[in-house]
């Protein structure tokens, strides 16, 4: 286990947190968007596609870096250190999870319509228009995207408790140093 | 038989299916009626219409007075996602309580080769009345087992939706809509040869 998180690794975490967040709000101001406001609603679909897609590369480079540097030992009790690493995996399987689903949910979409990725460059299509798939693919995405959003705020909750009890978790990922 | 130029490529096969001149019917079982339109570069939609009929009127010895009737039912505009279509049907788009058909009759054929020709008629959308060329191919003619003729016919054009009143959404919808009319016709069986 490492001593302190490497600065990128520190970056990476609040970056997915913050394109987490912002793809999720975006999910919801696009789907109520009404339909004839058609430009706006495609510009907000790529947005939410890209943030994404973003927030997905964030995670693969993140767990690249976590495979050679591993992870900062805590100052957690044991059995307390052990959950937060289970609650922890669960998030990297949504977080990968979560844009795959995303990005099949839009490739199977009955309207053609491209990802483009920030807004620019087409991705492929892999299944095509599937409209039984679509339905089933598209309530996965949202639940599992709700089922990360409301695990990472009880993953904030406890971080925060962690801090107001003393403990060196959050200061040691916002980089102030700590002493463990 | 230098004459028999439109339809004698419909009509006849190496000596064997002969071709009866006469009223051909047609109708959304013997193909499709189908559109797409651009946005921008960024993507094509597609849609089509799911109830239409036709007639066509061919005599291979007089070909300048074929006759192309079709009408659609406005209504039964289809596209993939129902938003979509409801946008069709209302009065910015074919309006359909107001205008519940579309029509297209032929005024004129003109030979470009022996599959091709090139169609000129009124086409008539949301009660505005436009000239509207076609151009015209057939492919895959043949002869079924029961010795009649078969041929696809597929009709090709391009329409401008603000000519009909259709100026909703510009700056993501194109103004030029392709159309794209495939119809299997089975020639030996008029509905009234003569
Ligand atoms: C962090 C990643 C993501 C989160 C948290 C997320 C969240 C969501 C949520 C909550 C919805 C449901 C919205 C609703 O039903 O009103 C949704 C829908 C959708 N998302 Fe995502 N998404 C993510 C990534 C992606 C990616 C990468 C793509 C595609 C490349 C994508 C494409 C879609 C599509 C096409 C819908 C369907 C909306 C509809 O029903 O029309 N998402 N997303
Ligand atoms: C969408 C939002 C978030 C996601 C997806 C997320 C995900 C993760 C993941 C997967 C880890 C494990 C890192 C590893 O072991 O490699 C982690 C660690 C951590 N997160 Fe988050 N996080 C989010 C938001 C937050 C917020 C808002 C806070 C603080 C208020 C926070 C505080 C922490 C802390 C302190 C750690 C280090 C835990 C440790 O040392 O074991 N996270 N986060």
């Amino acid at each position: 286990m490492a001593v302190e998180w490497h600065p990128a690794q520190r970056w990476l975490h609040w970056a997915t947190a913050g394109l987490v967040a912002a793809g999720f709000a975006l999910a919801w101001v696009m789907t109520s968007v009404p339909f004839r406001q058609m430009a706006l609603k495609f510009w907000l679909y790529q947005a939410h596609k890209s943030i994404g897609l973003l927030a997905l590369l964030a995670v693969v480079a993140r767990l690249m870096l976590r495979a050679r540097l591993g992870r900062r030992a805590t100052d957690l009790p044991p059995r307390e250190d052990a959950l937060a690493a289970a609650g922890h995996a669960v998030l990297y399987i949504l977080l990968l999870a979560v844009p795959l689903l995303g990005y099949l949910t839009a490739d199977t979409a009955p309207l053609r319509i491209p990802t483009l990725f920030l807004g620019l460059l087409p991705l492929p299509v892999v299944l095509g228009r599937d409209a039984a798939l679509f339905g089933v693919l598209v309530t996965l995405h949202r639940v599992l995207a709700i089922g990360l959003v409301v695990l990472a705020i009880g993953h904030a909750g406890l971080a925060l408790r962690h801090h107001a009890a003393g403990r060196g978790v959050l200061a040691a990922m916002l980089g102030r140093r700590s002493a463990l | 038989m230098a004459r028999l130029i439109f339809l004698a490529v419909l009509l006849m096969t190496a000596g064997t299916a002969r071709a009866a001149p006469g009223l051909y019917a047609f109708d959304q079982r013997h193909g499709t009626i189908g559109f797409n339109v651009g946005h921008f570069g960024l993507f094509t939609s597609e849609g089509g219409f799911e109830r239409f009929s036709g007639r066509l009127t061919i005599d291979p010895a007089r070909l300048e007075d074929t006759r192309v009737e079709v009408t659609i039912d406005a209504a039964s505009v289809a596209i993939a996602v129902p938003e979509a279509a409801s946008m069709l049907k209302a009065p910015d788009y074919f309006d359909v309580t107001q205008h519940p058909a579309i029509s297209f009759g032929a005024t004129s054929v003109e030979r470009r080769d022996d599959t091709h020709f090139h169609l000129r008629g009124q086409l008539r959308i949301r009660g505005i009345t436009r000239e509207q060329a076609m151009e015209i191919a057939i492919l895959d003619r043949h002869a079924d087992g029961s010795g009649s003729e078969v041929a696809d016919v597929v009709a090709s054009g391009e329409i401008s939706r603000g000519d009909f009143g259709m100026v909703a959404d510009r700056s993501f919808i194109e103004d030029v809509v392709r159309l794209r009319i495939s119809m299997r016709i089975r020639f030996g069986a008029a509905v009234n040869g003569g």
